[in-house]
């Protein structure tokens, strides 16, 4: 492990930001600001992207996870109206397992990486994060794999259709809403 | 790769059938295009070698079609069958529901052929993502809302820790592909074996693998999941996940870490989790009323006897694994078939349910009997046979887990002999159910493997003079 | 970094600032104005000549209000929207090349913050977070109509932003590449007339389209469709906080104006730049460019006002089928036809 003095300020800033975000995610009582921590840690790590040179990775990271999941989970929670009334009671038993356990594998983490830390590649080659080094690696070597997940994003589409549509059966249930959907 | 191929493509087109406004009767497609894809593997293991083609669309880093593939997708395919044919006659309406499980059939054999820990997420997901699904497809039905939501938050949950095995084993290897992983993870016995790093991304990847498969600490889905879902899901779970899910974990423990040193770092941990998951399994299925329950609680203990195989030699346990997978699939498809007649006739699968099912069906009696016998491993049945095999293979190196296996079948022997005796023992009169000509057609399939390979072992342990890879 | 590189660029992103405020200031005069005429009335023309100070007269006069916050309403949050409307659509102006280099100082100064490696992702990126500012004000309302509001605001967004992004890629296939800077000097030739709308036509109108929508213009306003929801996801907002919503909303117009003249027309290229006059004089170059781009953007935003005056606003379920089931079809063809273009004469 390196000294703490070596580390540079900007990732202990960023870190001290993400940290305490995903802290407020899980003690927060609102869901509603729950989701709007969890928006706030995706911007930190991609900040850490960023200070990576993966900015690539950065802004995906925050197309795909801030601006359109997290919206349709504002979106749900938003509709479904949550109280903290209607929270259900966590008891105290289970808070305390939750974070012994947590606590124990956070142990786990840190000690294995703390262990091997000499083995880990420090400097990977300038610019792997970038566009045109990502787009020559994923289309020529990892090919397969970008067009299975084609395959497992068709599957979910399929589902979620499936999961969606009207059936048949249940012609009553389209009268109440009125207008025809077509 | 051309059985794969011919599945996806199959499956795609069975979707864009089912757009217009007419019914077409797609089953009996799909059964043709299962057989097409069974077809094409004595071919390719024949040839043993992958075509120009293949190589050129997949690069042998990404996937490898060699014969030990080949054989678990020949049994995937079979299993898959069975649930199709067995459960499609009325079960599986429209094209988007057959459309799902051959996508999530198209996963199950990338689990069969990865190289790469990329195709195996990608695998696992393709698989898992069309199950969530279809556990809730009776949408209407609370019990299968509540056995979607809870196998999609369990999916997420395990997917998440294997992301974070993957991430563990890349930074303590430099490397995704499992054939260089095999080289490096060891580490040199000089720096003391493997790298902190990569014991916990074992561990992480195991857990993850572990929540597919149900074993025990993280089965508590399972039951549930099980009882809920529509009974063709749970037998495509119970029968097609498992048995692809086992061939991930035996192909990457029994490749990417199968070296003495890193095997001495992970065996004893899920050697362990294996002896938990028979007692738990067979125990917890002791204490249950219903049978769709029970056979949740026995596939548990399934597991944990499959899990042998993946700590004894792969040299032997390979083979052992198939005829089990093999006997497990065809006697879970009878005694599903047979569950999900009788739900449809009493509205429940209670044991009561069943009394006088024997004496009111004679060869669906005979049938069942069969199933169970294979299930608790009783000789002149495949179960017999595959758990001979596996016992045996486990024995030099874990002598007191195959005790724990031993013991825990002669528990599972307790439960089967409930249902028989519900079915056999009882006074009552049963409900006569006449199966349809194609669900005899397949129910004699099932009979034929159990018995043949019960029978006669060495037709599947025979291919072991082949080279396997 | 060098210090005198940090000065610069802390100039150029106050100046960029001033301007985008005062322009956002103004177009509320403008709107009034283009109101008036398609309209046949004069407009406001009481304040100075023409009515010039009304837009500073209605900001004094916004400032000023008294500001209520609802009994009900989750205080910080309900602060907090407006504040991060202000903010997405401010920042996003930080990518956009405004104009070719100038020469000051004996330095060659670039006209635009940072030219990223991503300039067409990192707006993505910004427009898809921008949603937020509305959501969070109209929940934090605590207001039935409000909450309307920002749930339509986000599935809005969230269906108009496809479209936007695959009539982007078809862009970004031609263009090899992600930076705004590289996608204009691209647009240079032909005498400074190659602008990508000759090659994208189908790809500027569904990148328009969703622009009005993105930026919840007519006829795509139905966030703050006062026939039926009061005044949408603002309903319960006054004084500056309402000022802000109204400002952002602007600012988006302005950015997203920039956005399409950069992407579509040319950005600052203009005929007959390449004139051997115009490498001697850099600055003459630099300044008719940037003159060039905001009369571009004046123009997007006149179409904008134009479009707004003159068609009426949406059903919902309209809007909903002409995002799913018009547009999306539409950018995928239009990618597929590009690639076609692409692969037959070999762009």
């Amino acid at each position: 492990m390196p000294e703490l003095s070596k580390i540079p300020w900007p990732f202990l800033i960023l870190s001290f930001i993400s940290i305490l975000c995903a802290l407020y995610v899980v003690t927060s009582n609102s869901p509603i600001r729950s989701v709007l921590a969890l928006i706030l840690t995706f911007f930190s790590i991609s900040a850490h992207y960023v200070m990576l040179n993966a900015q690539f990775l950065a802004i995906v990271n925050l197309i795909v996870y801030a601006g359109a999941i997290m919206v349709l989970f504002l979106f749900v929670l938003m509709l479904l109206n949550l109280n903290k009334e209607t929270e259900p009671l966590k008891s105290n038993k289970w808070l305390i397992g939750a974070a012994v356990s947590a606590g124990l594998l956070l142990l786990v983490f840190t000690a294995s990486i703390q262990t091997s830390s000499e083995h880990i590649m420090r400097h990977p080659e300038a610019g792997t994060g970038l566009v045109k080094s990502l787009g020559k690696v994923l289309f020529t070597d990892y090919l397969v794999p970008f067009e299975l997940s084609g395959i497992l994003f068709l599957a979910a589409m399929v589902g979620a259709v499936m999961l969606g549509k009207r059936d048949a059966a249940n012609e009553s249930d389209t009268e109440i809403t009125g207008r025809e959907e077509v | 790769m051309r059985s794969l191929l011919l599945i996806f493509l199959g499956a795609i087109a069975i979707l864009f059938a089912g757009l217009g406004k007419k019914e077409i009767r797609m089953l009996p497609w799909a059964i043709a295009l299962l057989l097409g894809a069974l077809v094409f593997i004595p071919m390719d293991w024949i040839a043993n070698e992958q075509p120009d083609w293949v190589n050129h669309i997949v690069p042998y880093f990404m996937m490898v079609f060699d014969r030990s593939a080949l054989a678990f997708m020949a049994v995937i395919i079979i299993a898959a069958m069975l649930v199709l044919g067995l459960f499609g006659q009325r079960e599986i309406t429209g094209s988007d529901q057959l459309g799902l499980i051959l996508f999530s059939l198209c996963g199950a054999l990338i689990l069969c052929s990865f190289t790469h820990m990329v195709m195996l997420f990608l695998g696992i997901e393709a698989l898992s993502i069309p199950l969530f699904v279809l556990a809730g497809s009776r949408k209407k039905d609370l019990r299968s809302n509540e056995a979607a939501i809870k196998y999609f938050l369990m999916g997420a949950f395990s997917t998440a820790i294997f992301l974070m095995g993957c991430a563990f084993v890349y930074g303590g290897t430099g490397t995704l592909d499992l054939s260089v992983m095999q080289r490096v993870i060891p580490g040199s016995a000089a720096m003391g074996g493997m790298t902190g790093l990569a014991k916990t991304g074992v561990v992480l990847l195991m857990t993850g693998l572990c929540f597919k498969i149900a074993a025990v600490p993280f089965h508590f889905w399972s039951p549930d999941v099980y009882e809920g879902s529509p009974n063709r899901t749970t037998l495509f779970m119970a029968t097609v996940v498992k048995i692809a899910s086992f061939s991930a974990f035996f192909r990457l423990f029994n490749f990417a870490f199968s070296s003495p040193l890193a095997h001495g770092n992970w065996s004893f941990v899920l050697a362990i989790l294996a002896a938990a998951t028979i007692l738990v399994g067979n125990i917890g299925a002791l204490a249950q009323r219903n049978l769709k329950r029970t056979m949740a609680y026995s596939s548990i203990a399934h597991a944990g006897y499959m899990l042998l195989a993946i700590l004894a030699n792969p040299l032997e346990s390979f083979w052992a694994l198939i005829v089990y997978s093999l006997a497990y699939a065809g006697s879970s498809a009878v005694v599903f078939y047979i569950l999900n007649k009788v739900q449809e006739k009493k509205g429940n699968t209670e044991f009561e349910s069943f009394n006088g099912f024997g004496r009111a069906n004679r060869w669906l009696g005979i049938l069942l009997i069969l199933a169970l016998f294979s299930m608790a491993g009783i000789p002149v049945t495949a179960g017999f046979a595959g758990k001979f095999l596996l016992f045996s293979a486990a024995f030099t190196g874990f002598k007191w887990l195959v005790i724990v296996a031993l013991l825990g079948s002669a528990i599972s022997i307790a439960y089967y002999f409930r249902v028989f005796r519900h079915a056999f023992l009882t006074e009552a009169d049963g409900d006569i159910i006449k199966p349809e000509w194609q669900d005899s057609v397949f129910l004699a399939i099932a009979a034929t493997v159990l018995l043949l390979i019960g029978i006669w072992p060495a037709l599947i342990t025979g291919l072991q003079l082949f080279e396997l890879h | 970094m060098e210090l005198s590189l940090l000065f610069e660029k802390s100039v150029l992103i106050l100046i960029l600032t001033a301007i985008t405020l005062g322009i956002a200031t103004y177009l509320t005069y403008g709107e009034r104005k283009v109101a008036a005429f398609l309209q046949d009335r004069l407009g406001p023309n009481r304040a100075g000549i023409y009515g010039i100070f009304q837009p500073l007269a209605d900001a004094g006069k916004m400032f000023f209000k008294e500001e209520l916050i609802p009994r009900n309403a989750e205080k910080w949050l309900f602060i907090m929207g407006p504040g991060l409307a202000m903010v997405t659509a401010c920042i996003t102006s930080a990518v956009i090349p405004w104009g070719t280099d100038l020469v000051l100082f004996g330095r060659n100064i670039s006209l635009q913050v940072a030219d990223v490696d991503i300039g067409i992702l990192y707006i993505m990126g910004i427009v898809s977070v921008g949603v937020y500012g509305i959501m969070i004000g109209g929940w934090a309302s605590n207001n039935k109509y409000s909450l309307y509001g920002a749930i339509r605001a986000s599935s809005q967004m969230i269906s108009y932003e496809l479209s936007m992004g695959l009539a982007l890629i078809a862009i970004i296939m031609m263009s090899g590449s992600l930076s705004l800077r590289e996608i204009v000097d691209q647009q240079s030739g032909w005498h400074g007339m190659k602008w990508n709308i000759l090659f994208q036509p189908l790809g500027f109108i569904l990148f328009f389209t969703c622009a009005l929508a993105e930026t919840n213009r007519a006829p795509f306003d139905l966030p703050e469709c006062e026939t039926e929801l009061i005044g949408g996801y603002h309903t319960e907002y006054s004084s500056m906080k309402l000022g802000f919503y109204l400002f952002a909303e602007y600012i988006n117009m302005f950015v997203s104006s920039a956005v399409m003249s950069i992407v579509y027309l040319g950005g600052y290229n203009f005929p007959f730049m390449d004139a051997a006059w115009f490498s001697t004089h850099p600055n003459w170059l630099g300044a008719i460019s940037v003159a060039v781009m905001f009369a571009k953007v004046s123009f997007f935003i006149f179409l904008f006002m134009w479009i707004r005056w003159t068609l009426p606003r949406f059903r919902y379920d309209q809007l909903m089928h002409l995002g799913w089931k018009s547009l999306i079809p539409l950018a995928l063809i239009n990618m597929l036809l590009t690639g076609l273009g692409m692969l037959l004469w070999g762009k």
